[in-house]
């Protein structure tokens, strides 16, 4: 009996103690001067809209070409000043792309078989805002078992019309010319700090870039050649 | 790769922040004479550490910036805080004006009144930064993301208003390679690097990053390296849930590149917690420094890349963001103080000693290297 009444304690104990931790998280969590409190009260003329982090449903959805209108509900909301202004939703990943990947026109896209885990590859050329519009971009996308909906788990992008190519030694200019003209590219910009050029081509299809990577590596004049990849700020 | 906006604040023109100075001109004036005075004792660093520089004794010295109580990250850590202690740094050194600094970022809002005294202007080596996104003379930020972090490094310190910058006179050199959406191309970013290197500046801030390997990237990194240059990169703000990852196993680069003068930062919060959203990796992390909740400057007026986030009001100067991005500039900012105290030093010696010197946070072992926290103070003045 004894030991009935101190189980039953302890489980009490423990549920009151984590209803007032919760409560306290609740509070630092809302109140955003607290962890300031060692430095001083906030001044009230601060105002502190919050946002939530965003779900993956909602990275996904905003992340879809063409999704303008779950975007657009969020800024009025925020427009409006209405109480759903201090959670607009906005992706808990990659949020750079999604703005870069807002409203961009899919120009062809290709999927890769699933594997065991039901993960596949997805690849897309999207027509973008970008200072290189044709973008193409690698998912590996997998189904939330529970409602069925599409998850990007990993994202690669890269411009999709062009690469970065880098001469081997004692190849120059002419060189390349040479190559560009036979194999139907053109130098599209050339980086002179860093001897580096921009050969552009087709991009349109899903698959030109990954063909012109492995045709350009055949080319002795060229020592390194590799897609030019988006990078986000952080 | 993203900033995180967990929380994010506005701070109105000149309303916010009068309340919060507890410093008056006139105790400023005492301190500063203090630090005049301030006894110069050296002292070698432990027997382990393969150089030995000056520590000083000072007082702490508190800018009269109006919002300065709201960085939480300045506080000193032997009284229980997170912080960095930056007063007890400013009591030494506070000045960086004679290194330059490269912001390889969004860009710059040259008219914010915090940031503009200490933008560099140009010299015999090159004109005052360069925007390789529209390929012109004009890193005028059209996001948000390269204003707060330039702030961070040196937004005017002790002029009264808005909040400080590790370093209170600074020159930055500001590098547009990303976009009005945060974004930008490897091109674009090893243009920014070579261009850094030759306008001189000592230490690139590289707040972003991807997850695709580029030889390309780091051979210009490399390069930036025999001229001496350090590279500070952020860690990442991990997976499409933001959830931060483990670069020893997953890399993200340049933050991953095993070239010598990166350093890889991770971010905690105000309880010395790594932050969830922060990527981490033993090996692949040097250091961490806070990057929660951290107020900085913001575009004076409506930008591009903050509509496309939900921004709305168009008078903001200052605004918290979190991410890795914004534990970044901490380390620069260290770095340039360090460099411009004592300026003989190799950009091996600079890494080496900061990291050395920063505090060891158990909580991190496992997850940066040495478990290093910064510490702004420790660089410069007596345990």
């Amino acid at each position: 009996m004894k030991k009935r009444r101190l189980f039953r304690n302890i489980l009490f104990f423990s549920f009151l103690s984590g209803i007032l931790f919760g409560l306290w998280r609740l509070q630092w969590s809302e109140n955003d001067g607290t962890t300031h409190a060692s430095r001083g009260e906030k001044p009230s003329s601060i105002s502190t809209p919050k946002r939530s982090v965003a779900s993956t449903e909602n990275f996904k959805t905003k992340f879809e070409a063409n999704s303008q209108a779950n975007s657009d509900q969020a800024a009025a909301a925020v427009a409006n000043d209405s109480p759903s202004a201090n959670r607009l939703p906005r992706p808990s990943g990659f949020p750079a792309s999604a703005n870069l990947y807002r409203n961009a026109e899919v120009i062809s896209a290709d999927s890769g078989p699933g594997n065991q885990y039901g993960e596949f590859i997805r690849k897309r050329v999207l027509k973008t805002q970008f200072k290189y519009p044709l973008v193409l971009v690698e998912e590996k996308i997998t189904f939330d078992p529970d409602n069925g909906q599409e998850v990007v788990l990993t994202q690669n992008a890269m411009v999709a019309d062009h690469v970065l190519v880098k001469l081997n030694s004692g190849f120059g200019r002419a060189s390349l010319e040479e190559v560009a003209a036979r194999i139907g590219v053109y130098i599209r910009q050339a980086l002179p700090s860093s001897g580096i050029y921009l050969l552009g081509f087709d991009g349109t299809d899903v698959h030109a870039l990954n063909r012109m990577v492995q045709i350009l590596h055949r080319e002795g004049v060229i020592g390194i050649v590799e897609p030019d990849y988006i990078v986000h700020a952080n | 790769m993203k900033p995180k906006f967990l929380f994010i604040i506005f701070a109105f023109h000149g309303l916010a922040g009068l309340s919060a100075c507890n410093f008056s001109d006139k105790g400023l004036t005492t301190n500063l004479v203090q630090n005049e005075a301030l006894s110069v004792a050296t002292e070698t660093v432990t027997p382990a550490t393969p150089i030995a520089l000056p520590l000083v004794s000072s007082t702490p010295l508190v800018p009269n910036d109006s919002l300065f109580q709201l960085q939480w990250e300045f506080a000193d850590p032997r009284l229980g805080s997170a912080g960095i202690n930056g007063p007890g740094a400013w009591g030494v050194t506070h000045d960086c004006k004679s290194v330059t600094v490269a912001v390889i970022d969004t860009g710059i809002d040259f008219s914010h009144p915090d940031l503009s005294p200490n933008i560099f202007k140009g010299n015999s080596a090159g004109p005052g930064g360069w925007n390789f996104v529209a390929g012109n003379g004009n890193p005028q930020d059209d996001h948000y993301h390269g204003t707060h972090v330039s702030g961070t490094l040196g937004a005017a310190g002790n002029n009264g208003r808005g909040i400080t910058g590790i370093c209170w006179t600074a020159s930055i050199l500001p590098i547009k390679a990303l976009d009005s959406t945060g974004s930008g191309t490897i091109s674009d970013m090893v243009s920014a690097i070579d261009y850094a290197a030759q306008s001189g500046a000592k230490i690139i801030n590289a707040s972003w990053g991807g997850t695709k390997y580029s030889a390309l990237l780091q051979n210009s990194i490399e390069s930036a390296s025999q001229a001496g240059v350090i590279v500070v990169t952020a860690s990442g703000n991990g997976d499409a849930s933001g959830v931060g990852q483990n670069n020893d196993v997953i890399p993200s680069y340049p933050a991953n590149f095993s070239s010598g003068n990166i350093i890889a930062v991770a971010a905690t919060d105000a309880h010395d917690q790594l932050s969830s959203f922060s990527n981490y990796g033993s090996t692949s992390v040097q250091i961490a420094a806070p990057g929660e909740k951290i107020l900085s400057t913001f575009p004076m007026t409506l930008t591009e890349g903050m509509k496309a986030d939900g921004y709305v009001a168009s008078n903001q100067e200052f605004a918290y963001l979190e991410g890795t991005s914004m534990a970044t500039p901490h380390v620069t900012a260290a770095i340039a103080l360090l460099w411009a105290t004592h300026p003989s030093l190799s950009a091996d010696q600079i890494k080496t000693y900061l990291l050395d010197r920063a505090d060891t946070v158990p909580v991190l072992a496992g997850k940066v290297k040495n478990a290093k926290r910064l510490n702004l103070y420790n660089l410069f003045g007596k345990p």
